[in-house]
C-alpha cells in the first residue's frame, strides 16, 4: 500500500517542518489550519460578543446611555456579520480540517494549499469589518442583512463590508470545494459512503450547499457596489430598480446559510450522542437522507423571511408550508437522537452534556420557528424580539453548544491532554443558565410588541430587558471558563490522554495515539 | 471492499480532484454569473434560462465524455 496522493509543499512529507510564525503562516498541514480556523473562529466570538455586550448594556435600562443610536445599528449590524461569517462559519471549517481526514482515513486535504489560502484570507475581511467602525460615516448600519436602500446610501465603511464578504464568500467557496473533493476522492480503502462518520455526511452536503449559495450572496453584494459606483440600478428605486429583488436575492442565500450553519452541529452532535450512549447511532441511512432532505427544502423557503414584504396569496401558503415541511427530516434527527439514548449505558461528560443541552435548546429554536412559519402569525411577530430569540436559540444554543461539545470530545486527541471535567461542567452549566436567562425572556417582549434593531424602548418592556442584559452579561463571561479550560489543556495541564479516552468511540481519529500525529493515514486504513 | 490505492493510481487520483473542483467551481461560477445576469437582463425567465442551460451543459458534458472514454 501507499500514500493515497494529495497537492502538498514541498517538505511537507518530510517530519521536518518550519516552527514559530512561519509554521503558521506556511502550513499546509489540516490539522494547523484547523487549529488555525478555531482561534481565529473563537478572536471573532470575542469580538462579536463585546459588540453583543455593547448591545445589551444600551438596551439595560430604557432611553440613551452607552452610545448614540448610528453606533447602535453599527454594533447589531457588525455584530450579526462577525459571528456568522467570522465566528461560526470558521468553527465548522476548523472542525472539519481537523477532523474529516481523519475519520475517512485520508492523509490530508486535497489541496493543502488551497487550504492554507481558505484560512489566510480571513484575517484581512476580519480586518475590513472591524476597520470599517473607524472610517469616515462609520460602519455599515442597515443591518447584516444589508438591505437596500439603505446600504446604497451608506458611507465607505459600507463598501469595506462589501469587499469583506466578497472575501470571506471566496475563503468558504474554497474551503467547500476542498472538503467535497477530500471525502469523495480520499477515503480509505472499504470506506463507502453509507459507511462515513456522519460528520462526514453533514459536512459533505454542507459543502454543497456552500458552493450553490455564497456565490449568489457575492452576486447580491456586487450588484449593491455597481449601484453605489457604477451607476446602475439594480436595486435603486430612483433608477427603476427593486429594492425588493435584493431581499429575495439575499434570502436565496441567508435560508440556506441557516442549514450551513446548523448541519455541521448535527454532525458533531451525531458523533457525541452513540459515543456516550456506547450505541450505534440509531436509523444511520434516515439521519443521512434526513440531513439531505432539509438541504434542498431550504432552496424554496427563503420567502417566509419576506412575509410582511407582500406577496401573492398563493406564495405565502406555498413558502408557509414549505417552511413547515422542514420539520419532518428535522424531527426524524431529533428522534433519532433520543432513540440512540433510550436504554444506552450513558454517562454525562461535558460533550455529551452540551450534546443534550443541544438537543433541548435546538429543538425549542425549531418550535418557535415554526410557529414564525405561520404567515398571520408571522405578520404579527415580524422584526420583533421574538425573532431575535429564535434565532438566538438556534445559532448559540444549536451550533455554539454543538462546537463546545465537540471541541470537549476531540480536545484529548488534539492535544493528548485529558480537559478539566470540572471546569467543563461549571462552564456547561454557566452557559446553559445565562443563555437562557439572556434570550428566554426576549420571547416574551417579542410577543408583547418589541422591536429588533432599536436602542430605545418604552418602559413596558424594561424589566425583562433587563434580565436578558444580565443573562447576556453571566454568558459572555462564561466563556473565559472555556477559553481557561481550553489553554489549560493545550499547555499539557492535566492527565495524559488515551488513544481513545472515551469507551464508546468507534471511528477511526480513536485508533491514532493522543495528540494525533502531525501526519496520519499516510498509509491509509483498510475499514471492514 | 474497495482495494487499496497503489502507486500508478497517484495521477489518476490527483487529476480526479482536479476534475472534481473545476466541476464544483463551475457550478459556483454559474449561480454569481447567473443571479446577475437574471437581474441584469430582466426577469427571473432569465435566471431560470441561465440555470436550466447550465443543467443542461454540465448533462452535455458528463454524457459526452461518458461516451468518448466508452470508445477508447
Amino acid at each position: 500500500m501507499s500514500s493515497i496522493p494529495h497537492d502538498h509543499a514541498p517538505g511537507h512529507d518530510g517530519h521536518h517542518h518550519p516552527t514559530g510564525l512561519m509554521r503558521w503562516i506556511t502550513t499546509t498541514n489540516h490539522k494547523d489550519i484547523g487549529t488555525l480556523y478555531l482561534w481565529f473562529s473563537f478572536a471573532m466570538f470575542m469580538v462579536g460578543g463585546v459588540m453583543a455586550l455593547t448591545i445589551r448594556a444600551e438596551l439595560f435600562q430604557p432611553g440613551l446611555q452607552v452610545v448614540d443610536p448610528e453606533f447602535f445599528n453599527s454594533m447589531t449590524t457588525l455584530h450579526g456579520l462577525i459571528m456568522v461569517f467570522g465566528a461560526i462559519m470558521p468553527a465548522a471549517v476548523g472542525f472539519a480540517n481537523w477532523m474529516i481526514p481523519m475519520l475517512i482515513g485520508a492523509p490530508d486535504m486535497a489541496f493543502a494549499r488551497m487550504n492554507n489560502w481558505s484560512f489566510w484570507l480571513l484575517p484581512p475581511a476580519a480586518i475590513l469589518l472591524v476597520t470599517s467602525l473607524f472610517v469616515p460615516g462609520g460602519a455599515a448600519a442597515a443591518g447584516w442583512t444589508l438591505y437596500p436602500p439603505l446600504t446604497i446610501q451608506g458611507g465607505m465603511g459600507m463598501d469595506l463590508t462589501i469587499f469583506a464578504v466578497h472575501i470571506m464568500g471566496a475563503s468558504s467557496i474554497m474551503g467547500s470545494i476542498n472538503i467535497v473533493t477530500t471525502i469523495l476522492n480520499l477515503r480509505a480503502p472499504g470506506m463507502t459512503l453509507m459507511k462515513m462518520p456522519l460528520f462526514c455526511w453533514t459536512w459533505l452536503i454542507t459543502a454543497y450547499l456552500l458552493i450553490a449559495v455564497m456565490p449568489v450572496l457575492a452576486g447580491a453584494v456586487t450588484m449593491l457596489l455597481t449601484d453605489r459606483h457604477f451607476g446602475t440600478s439594480f436595486f435603486n428605486a430612483a433608477g427603476g430598480g427593486d429594492p425588493v429583488l435584493f431581499q429575495h436575492v439575499f434570502w436565496f442565500f441567508g435560508h440556506p446559510e441557516v442549514y450551513i450553519i446548523i448541519l455541521p452541529a448535527f454532525g458533531i452532535v451525531s458523533q457525541i450522542i452513540p459515543t456516550f450512549a456506547r450505541k450505534p447511532l440509531f436509523g444511520y441511512a434516515s439521519m443521512v437522507y434526513a440531513t439531505a432532505g432539509i438541504a434542498i427544502l431550504s432552496f424554496i423557503v427563503w420567502a417566509h423571511h419576506m412575509f410582511t414584504v407582500g406577496m401573492p396569496t398563493a406564495g405565502v401558503l406555498f413558502f408557509m408550508y414549505a417552511t413547515a415541511l422542514i420539520a419532518v427530516p428535522t424531527g426524524v434527527k431529533i428522534f433519532n437522537w433520543l432513540a440512540t439514548m433510550w436504554r444506552g449505558s450513558m454517562t454525562f461528560e461535558a460533550p455529551m452534556m452540551f450534546a443534550v443541552g443541544f438537543l433541548f435548546l435546538f429543538t425549542m429554536g425549531g418550535f418557535t420557528g415554526l410557529v414564525l412559519s405561520i404567515a398571520p402569525i408571522d405578520m404579527q411577530l415580524h422584526d420583533t424580539y421574538y425573532v431575535v430569540a429564535h434565532f438566538h436559540y438556534v445559532m448559540v444554543a444549536g451550533s455554539l453548544f454543538a462546537f463546545f461539545g465537540g471541541i470537549y470530545y476531540w480536545l484529548p486527541k488534539w492535544t493528548g491532554t485529558m480537559y478539566d471535567e470540572k471546569v467543563a461542567q461549571l462552564h456547561f452549566w454557566a452557559s446553559l443558565i445565562t443563555f437562557n436567562v439572556a434570550f428566554f425572556p426576549q420571547h416574551f417582549l417579542g410577543l408583547a410588541g418589541m422591536p429588533r434593531r432599536i436602542p430605545d424602548y418604552a418602559q413596558q418592556f424594561a424589566d425583562w430587558n433587563m434580565l436578558s442584559s444580565i443573562g447576556a452579561f453571566g454568558f459572555g463571561f462564561s466563556q473565559l471558563i472555556f477559553l481557561y479550560a481550553v489553554v489549560k489543556c493545550v499547555r499539557g495541564n492535566g492527565a495524559k490522554a488515551p488513544a481513545r479516552p472515551w469507551e464508546g468511540g468507534d471511528t477511526l481519529e480513536w485508533t491514532l495515539p493522543s495528540p494525533a500525529p502531525y501526519h496520519t493515514f499516510e498509509t491509509p486504513p483498510v475499514v471492514k | 471492499m474497495a482495494p487499496a490505492p497503489s502507486r500508478n493510481d497517484d495521477g489518476r487520483v490527483r487529476a480526479a480532484n482536479v476534475r472534481t473542483a473545476l466541476a464544483l467551481a463551475s457550478i459556483a461560477a454559474v449561480f454569481f454569473g447567473g443571479v446577475i445576469a437574471a437581474k441584469f437582463m430582466g426577469g427571473w425567465t432569465t435566471g431560470m434560462g441561465v440555470v436550466g442551460f447550465a443543467v443542461l451543459l454540465f448533462l452535455g458534458f458528463a454524457i459526452g465524455r461518458n461516451l468518448w472514454r466508452g470508445r477508447r
